[in-house]
């Protein structure tokens, strides 16, 4: 027997393994490929509330679930947490994903205008990725194509801030420029052109870019919705509506594909009475400083916030997304929103007021107000203005994970925490020591030890 | 006149040098030609003598030439005579006048001479003490001799026996057993592609006799082997469980992330999977060969890194037909049980519990409880089992044609509930002289096994169980379900709850018909607590297995000496696994289900079924040539081996069952299903060279060049030499002396070096490739994704053993102690682990490369005996062997990340470079803080302590209590293993005991963390009850923190010295009591031979381990987390009674 016949003998692929080798190469290889991007935001926006909420003054958690989200609860977290390093995980998976549909969308044959529409969209999820990164991490290892080898993956070493910040803006202006601005059919709910303006908008105001956001924005609001009823926006069968911009489509029907909100929002001692199916976790109950940040009146209080009382505590729980036929734990049907109109209106409102504009930037706020059948603000101070839009912010986006990160871009994250120390407790402990070092996550442990040149945060070990 | 046989001279012949031959009425002539292969030796022989010679059978093992001569030429009266030039020369005896024999009363003495297997003996030699009269027993073991008188002696001799003197004394039917030599040194052993002498071995191999293994009533062969080859750990880490193989380890760990399983070699065929190993009868094997050593098993070479069990069934021989029959039957039980609380002393230590925690109690405990249920829940789990076994077997054929063909039954069912293990076996072994110089054989061997499995491994709620024990569902779609560990729940399970309700229901513990209650909406039990009897009867795990290997061999000589053999295998699989939790079982799913109240939301069903074909061509050439003393055997080989199959998954998805009518996936109208795919590849070349001189010095080297499709196109092949040499220093002229003098008839060194492999890593770990079904949706509309899983390793290849090995064999007293040494040093090189990667990397956070390195080295001893005590002939194994392993290297980093023992207990193991495997790592308790004094005296941890928390030891001094204070508690690869096996044989009796043991070995008992738990609604050990503080009695001696204690270490969230035992144990695996039927009460009923006996499985334990069974492992195989005891099944003493019948 020659060598030659040997080598196709040992050279085997059973069934049922496709090689990379051999994909990438049609049009719908590299539809389906962009689907497994998006399908990776799942995961992500699960418990995106464990970084958005659970350090912040909005919610907390409970000692039923002390191991999930304790540390971010009581501000204990460190470069070893396993949350953090999850998450971490999970972004970079989600860029790796668009990478790879980057790096092989100009190969199979398509027309031009799907081509845009690829690689519009990969460019749209790296740079949400990115915000998400940058916003938590700082500046981190910049990685724009697939990394094939372990030597490789050394090479790369944390980008500044504004290094990151300006592959995002470069990322989304060059989504905006080729994608629709709406889909038809099984299209629906991906991401738009106006969903790239919308983040790129919403990227300049963490940067206090006021005057490009300010532009952006007021073009986006003019296009991306309508406030319709806010009762309307969450819930089962409500998916893509009006208001939403981009969200995470999450869908139930036995395949582990829907959310897992129910077993994360609901009160571990309610038992069956909230959703009948699934138990849940108490990971992420509000706080009563939140339920008390409702203006008397305000008609998203009760679409929100549910209250259960377990005879000893009261939980103030995520209503807005849960709902009681849930029929498991990954089996949630609603959306996660990333991206909404009202997110948009209040964030223009904050780029006018910081430019000066406050009496446009009232008008702006109180669309949202008038919404929530709250009475208009109206000839407040440019200082006043900036509370209150900030106030709006807090229970117009309650739960949606905004909380944390608007916190820290507003630079009142410590002050914030501190008074909310002083004021509550955590449901499970005492909090920790409200710091700046707070301000940031610290790059995962492994990654450091992994690679020496990648540099920690401040004042974490 | 005289006829040459052969023509080479050298030097002059010694009737004294020793051969080994065995032939069944073979021609003298053929038996002549083969002593002049052995010694090189020339017989010249009067052609009147030759002609004239019956057909002779012999069974010579390391015996002098002389009397195989005898045998030979036995019915003539010939004169063997050494001559010159290495030649021997027979001729016919020129007899004195005969002086004229006066005979008188001559009387005539009949009988059968039997082996001890009760097979009939022909061509014994059987003569009159002091006389030149003498017979031999014919083809049925029948004699007959006419002795001069009564008080005549008669000598019966058969080589490979031990001779027999029996005194007539007035009988004339005198039926005679003989024994056989004990031949540890004397026999052929297999070795791969071949036999060899075993006086010419180099490496070091362990025989098993085929007889040990099926006398033994147990479901696998692999269990048989515990105690019986030093060298060869066998753990049957899972106690009874019906059809359950044992862990079997050679020499150590070679791996930490690939199988650590031998090879299996069966009739020639290596086989793909281990498990195929534990499908053969026991009844079917006649001898088991375990290559320990490199240089032995390195002709195996990518796959023979755990050392090869060479497995050898019995063939047919020529010669009338034999049928057999036989059968056992017999019970197996528990004969181990946990202390634990009964009903008195577990209400007051609720009430106590209750007290100290601040809780409510159900008021149903208060005032006389007699009256309430007193169940052990033990006892409810377990039942006597019965297990049997039959077998029918035919062997025989002619000279041209044989066969052996047998069909064997065994039944077991599991003294836990609810599990069960069935196993139909056939096999026909066939040989045939095709023509002159070509030989042909063919194998078949179908099967078909049946085993219900029951969770048995975890805790109470299910988590930390084996993966083996899950309910099998659909990878990606259905999740598999680990149901709790009823073992572990009986331990904790209210004795006050009963089995059933008055309505023939289920009892759940927290039915509120049930009356413990703490309020109108609180049931006193926790809801994760289901009845262990219900869960054992309901829920089915069934695996359904057909197997059928087959192999077929041709084999052509084409000149003297020169053998070209082709073989072809092949192994075709089924296995069907059936999982289905029906609507009644109250479970995580369905808490309120029962009979009565059928739920279809917990309903589970799930199928999947795996075909496999496996097959096999190997092509070997063999030379066999002896030129005076030198002996060459070269061996060449060609191989391919292909593997494929294919697992078809499909379950109903939980919550959308409709239906209770049928027990499958249909009764959902949304049945999904997946397939699993997978193949490999194997093609080898391979050559050896075995050399020695005047059997004096010995040499073997080989080497094997093997490919396969498992490994990274940049590395498929590798090349796997080794080298072994032996020299007999008893065979010197000048050391003969010495020698003798210290009775020492056998000195051999050996040593060797070889290098082997690990091909066990899975196949394909080396590509990356697209993950389908990572979907995505549109609203309420699905869509598919994909993403990119895994890292290109395209260097990814074997992992390498580089072993060194050296031996000693030594017999005294002409081979009744036969002593065997071996040391060895084994280096595994290149281990698979996973480096990690950045998580930059983004779709993949490791990679599969060989990196670590591992050392193992031990000592082996073996001992034979053989010797006649007065009437009763005694033989005994004895073999001890102990290892060591040693880390060396890990890629880079110095430790992996620290694993947890079980669900619970973390970070107890740790593979770190420079330690042994298997250390234990944890918490040093010294006592309990009583009073404020101990507070203030004494290291505390740093999250605080509580009077009544454990005080904890301060290893690192450092007057605080952190994760830096654990240490190492205990270690889970024994310190030694040993056996030890007895045989005696007194006249028709036959008495043997299997010993076997491990010493210096720890185990966690895992189950404390249930049943130390101070949980106020859960039965406890009874160790723990009054033996916690309590604030109501500060100053009792206590071993227990209290119920209340939060600190870190505490019993449920830390392991600590009190969790670990002495695992040593010395168990008696095996005591056979046998009777072999005379002859005159077989007459009557036409049974050539029968033999009843009685035999006793583990009957015997001794161990200062609490739990039920010291071998147990909780995650089996696992090299870096041995000796962890968590809900694992018990051991089972088995009593049976059994017969062989031959006709």
């Amino acid at each position: 027997v020659l060598p030659a016949c040997n080598k196709s003998f040992i050279d085997v692929t059973p069934q049922g393994i496709v090689p990379v080798s051999t994909y990438y190469t049609t049009e719908i290889d590299i539809k389906t490929a962009l689907n497994g991007v998006y399908s990776s935001l799942r995961p992500i926006y699960n418990e995106q509330y464990g970084f958005g909420e659970v350090p912040s003054d909005n919610t907390e958690t409970y000692s039923e679930s002390e191991v999930l989200y304790g540390e971010e609860d009581k501000l204990t977290w460190a470069a070893t947490s396993t949350n953090l390093q999850n998450a971490y995980t999970r972004f970079y998976a989600t860029i790796a994903y668009a990478n790879i549909v980057l790096g092989h969308v100009g190969t199979p044959v398509m027309t031009q205008a799907n081509r845009d529409s690829y690689t519009g969209q990969a460019k749209f999820l790296r740079a949400l990725m990115y915000f998400n990164l940058v916003r938590m991490f700082g500046g981190v290892p910049l990685i724009l194509t697939e990394i094939t080898s372990e030597q490789q993956a050394y090479t790369y070493n944390r980008a500044t801030s504004a290094a990151v910040y300006a592959q995002i803006e470069k990322d989304l202006t060059e989504a905006a420029a080729v994608l629709p601005a709406s889909y038809t059919g099984t299209d629906i709910g991906r991401a738009t052109s106006i969903a790239a303006n919308a983040l790129l908008g919403k990227v300049y105001m963490f940067e206090n870019k006021f005057t490009q956001a300010e532009a952006i924005l007021a073009t986006v609001s003019a296009t991306a919705g309508t406030l319709i009823p806010y009762n309307q926006v969450f819930g089962l069968g409500n998916d893509n509506n009006k208001d939403i911009i981009f969200s995470v489509q999450y869908i139930s029907g036995g395949f582990s594909e829907g959310n897992t909100f129910a077993r994360g929002f609901v009160p571990q001692p309610s038992g069956t009475t909230i959703t009948t199916s699934v138990t849940g976790n108490s990971n992420n109950i509000g706080t009563a400083d939140l339920y008390r940040a409702f203006e008397p009146g305000d008609a998203r209080l009760a679409t929100s916030i549910g209250i259960y009382n377990s005879g000893t505590l009261v939980y103030y729980y995520a209503k807005k997304f849960v709902y009681s036929s849930v029929t498991g734990v990954s089996e949630g049907d609603n959306d996660w929103p990333v991206l909404r109109y009202g997110d948009i209106i209040l964030l223009y409102a904050e780029a006018l007021n910081e430019n000066g504009k406050t009496t446009d930037a009232l008008t702006q706020l109180n669309l949202v107000r008038t919404r929530a059948t709250l009475t208009p603000k109206l000839g407040l101070s440019q200082e006043d203005a900036r509370t209150a839009i900030r106030n709006e912010r807090r229970v117009e986006l309650c739960f949606e994970a905004e909380r944390w990160f608007d916190l820290v871009r507003w630079g009142t994250y410590v002050q914030v925490m501190t008074a909310f120390k002083a004021n509550n407790r955590s449901a499970n402990g005492t909090i920790g020591n409200v710091v700046s070092t707070l301000n940031l996550f610290p790059i995962p442990l492994r990654e450091i030890q992994l690679n020496p040149n990648l540099t920690q945060n401040p004042g974490y070990l | 006149i005289f006829m040459l046989l052969t023509l080479l001279q050298v030097s002059a012949a010694s009737l004294a040098q020793h051969v080994s031959i065995n032939v069944k009425n073979a021609p003298v002539k053929e038996v002549l030609n083969q002593l002049t292969k052995q010694t090189g030796y020339n017989f010249i022989c009067d052609a009147e003598i030759i002609s004239s010679a019956k057909p002779v059978t012999i069974n010579a093992n390391d015996t002098d030439l002389k009397t195989v001569l005898k045998v030979c030429f036995a019915s003539e009266t010939a004169e063997i005579l050494a001559g010159d030039n290495n030649t021997i020369i027979v001729r016919k005896k020129i007899l004195p006048p005969a002086k004229p024999v006066v005979v008188i009363a001559a009387i005539s003495v009949s009988g059968k001479v039997t082996d001890s297997k009760g097979l009939s003996l022909p061509g014994v030699s059987v003569a009159i003490k002091g006389t030149q009269q003498g017979t031999t027993s014919d083809g049925n073991g029948d004699y007959t001799i006419k002795v001069p008188n009564t008080s005549a002696i008669l000598v019966f001799t058969f080589i490979g026996m031990v001779t027999q003197e029996v005194a007539v004394n007035n009988r004339t039917i005198i039926n005679v057993v003989l024994a056989d030599e004990a031949h540890v040194l004397t026999d052929v052993v297999v070795v791969g592609y071949g036999t060899q002498s075993r006086a010419t071995v180099t490496a070091a191999i362990a025989k098993v006799d085929g007889k040990s293994i099926a006398s033994q009533p147990v479901s696998t062969p692999g269990e048989a082997l515990a105690g019986l080859a030093a060298g060869v750990q066998v753990q049957s880490d899972q106690g009874s469980k019906p059809g359950a193989a044992p862990t079997i380890r050679v020499r150590g760990i070679s791996s930490l992330s690939s199988s650590n399983d031998p090879l299996y070699v069966v009739d020639g065929y290596p086989l793909e999977s281990a498990s195929n190993f534990n499908l053969i009868n026991p009844g079917d094997i006649e001898s088991i060969e375990v290559l320990k050593d490199a240089a032995s098993a390195a002709i195996y070479g990518s796959r023979a890194a755990n050392g090869v069990v060479i497995v050898t069934t019995k063939r047919g021989k020529a010669g009338k037909t034999t049928f057999s029959v036989s059968a056992y039957n017999g019970v197996q039980s528990v004969n181990r049980f946990i202390s634990v609380l009964k009903r008195d002393q577990y209400v007051q230590q609720v009430k106590d519990l209750s007290r100290i925690k601040g809780l409510l109690y159900p008021t149903a405990l208060d005032g006389d409880v007699s009256a309430l249920p007193d169940v052990d829940w033990q006892k409810a789990i377990f039942r006597n089992a019965p297990l049997r076994d039959f077998e029918l077997n035919a062997s025989g054929g002619s000279e041209k044609v044989r066969f052996n063909a047998s069909a064997g039954l065994y039944k077991q069912q599991g003294v836990l509930i609810g599990t069960d293990y069935s196993r139909y076996t056939t096999r026909i072994n066939l040989d045939a002289d095709l023509v002159d110089k070509v030989k042909f054989g063919f194998s078949i061997s179908p099967s078909y096994a049946e085993q219900f499995r029951q969770p048995s491994s975890g805790q109470a709620s299910g988590a930390g169980a084996n993966p083996s024990d899950f309910l099998v569902g659909v990878p990606g779609l259905v999740a598999n379900v680990n149901l709790p560990s009823p073992l572990n729940q009986a331990l904790t399970f209210q004795p006050i709850v009963p089995v059933y309700k008055a309505n023939g229901d289920i009892q759940q513990p927290y039915d509120r018909d049930l009356g413990y209650n703490l309020s109108p909406t609180a049931a006193f039990s926790a809801s994760n607590f289901y009845n262990p009897v219900g869960i054992l009867s309901q829920s089915i795990n069934r695996s359904r297995a057909f197997r059928t290997l087959s192999s077929t061999f041709l084999e052509y000589s084409p000149i003297s000496d020169l053998k070209l053999k082709t073989y072809l295998g092949a192994t075709l699989e089924n296995e069907q696994v059936h999982a289905y939790i029906p609507g009644t079982m109250a479970y995580g799913s369905a808490p309120t289900a029962s009979a009565s109240n059928p739920s279809l939301i917990g309903i589970y069903a799930s199928d999947n079924t795996r075909t496999s074909f496996d097959w096999v061509w190997e092509n070997t050439a063999t030379y066999d040539k002896q030129i005076g003393k030198h002996h060459f055997n070269l061996l060449g080989l060609f191989s391919a081996q292909k593997y494929n199959s294919q697992i078809n998954y499909t379950a109903g998805l939980p919550g959308t069952f409709i239906t209770t009518a049928v027990q499958s996936p249909l009764a959902s109208p949304n049945t999904v299903g997946t397939e699993l795919f997978d193949a490999n590849t194997f093609v080898s070349y391979a050559g050896r060279v075995t050399y020695d001189y005047a059997k004096k010095y010995l040499f073997t080297a080989a080497v094997r060049d093997d490919g396969s499709s498992r490994f990274g196109p940049n590395n498929r092949y590798a090349i796997f030499p080794s080298f072994s040499a032996g020299w007999r220093v008893s065979e010197e002229p000048f050391m003969k002396p010495f020698l003798e003098k210290l009775k020492i008839n056998e000195l051999k060194l050996r040593g060797g070096y070889g290098r082997t492999g690990n091909a066990n890593i899975g196949s394909f770990t080396y590509v990356n490739s697209i993950a389908l079904n990572t979907n995505y949706a549109s609203g309420s509309t699905r869509t598919f994704g994909t993403q990119q899983t895994g890292f290109a390793n395209p260097d990814l290849t074997w992992e390498k053993n580089d072993q060194t090995s050296v031996g000693i064999d030594l017999s005294f007293l002409n081979s009744a102690i036969v002593f065997t040494a071996d040391y060895f040093q084994r280096n595994s090189n290149g281990m698979l682990l996973k480096k990690a990667l950045p998580l930059d990397v983004g779709y993949a956070s490791s990679y599969q490369a060989n990196l670590g390195k591992l050392s193992n080295n031990g000592l082996e001893f073996n001992v034979n005996t053989g010797f006649n005590l007065g009437k009763v002939r005694w033989n005994a194994n004895a073999n001890l062997s102990t290892y060591r392993t040693k880390v060396l290297d890990l890629g880079g980093p110095s430790a992996l990340p620290a694993v947890a023992a079980m669900n619970g207990w973390n970070n107890v193991y740790q593979v770190q470079v420079g330690q042994p495997l298997g250390l234990m790592y944890g918490y040093v308790v010294t006592g309990v803080f009583k009073n404020a004094a101990d507070l203030a005296n004494n290291p505390k941890a740093t999250s605080g302590n509580s009077i009544g928390d454990w005080m904890i030891k301060d290893i690192n001094g450092d007057g605080k209590i952190d994760a830096n204070d654990r240490t190492v508690l205990g270690h889970g690869l024994p310190d030694y293993t040993y056996g030890l096996t007895n045989t005696f044989q007194y006249k028709n009796f036959d008495l043997s005991v299997l010993i076997q043991g491990v010493q210096g070995v720890s185990i966690i008992n895992g189950n404390n963390r249930q049943t130390i738990s101070g949980n106020n609604n859960q039965n406890s050990r009874s160790v723990y009850y009054k033996n916690y503080f309590d604030p109501a009695t500060p100053d009792r001696n206590v071993t227990y923190p209290s119920p209340l204690s939060g600190a870190f270490v505490n019993p449920g969230n830390a392991l600590v010295n009190l969790d670990v035992e002495n695992g040593s144990y010395l168990r008696v695996r095996n005591i056979t009591l046998g009777y072999r039927m005379t002859d005159s009460q077989l007459h009557k009923i036409f049974i050539k031979t029968a033999r009843i006996y009685v035999t006793a499985q583990n009957p015997f334990l001794i161990t200062k381990y609490s739990g039920y069974n010291p071998e147990a492992n909780i995650m089996g195989g696992d090299p870096t987390t041995p000796g962890v005891d968590q809900g694992t099944y018990p051991t089972a003493r088995t009593i049976i009674v059994g017969v062989n019948f031959g006709f």
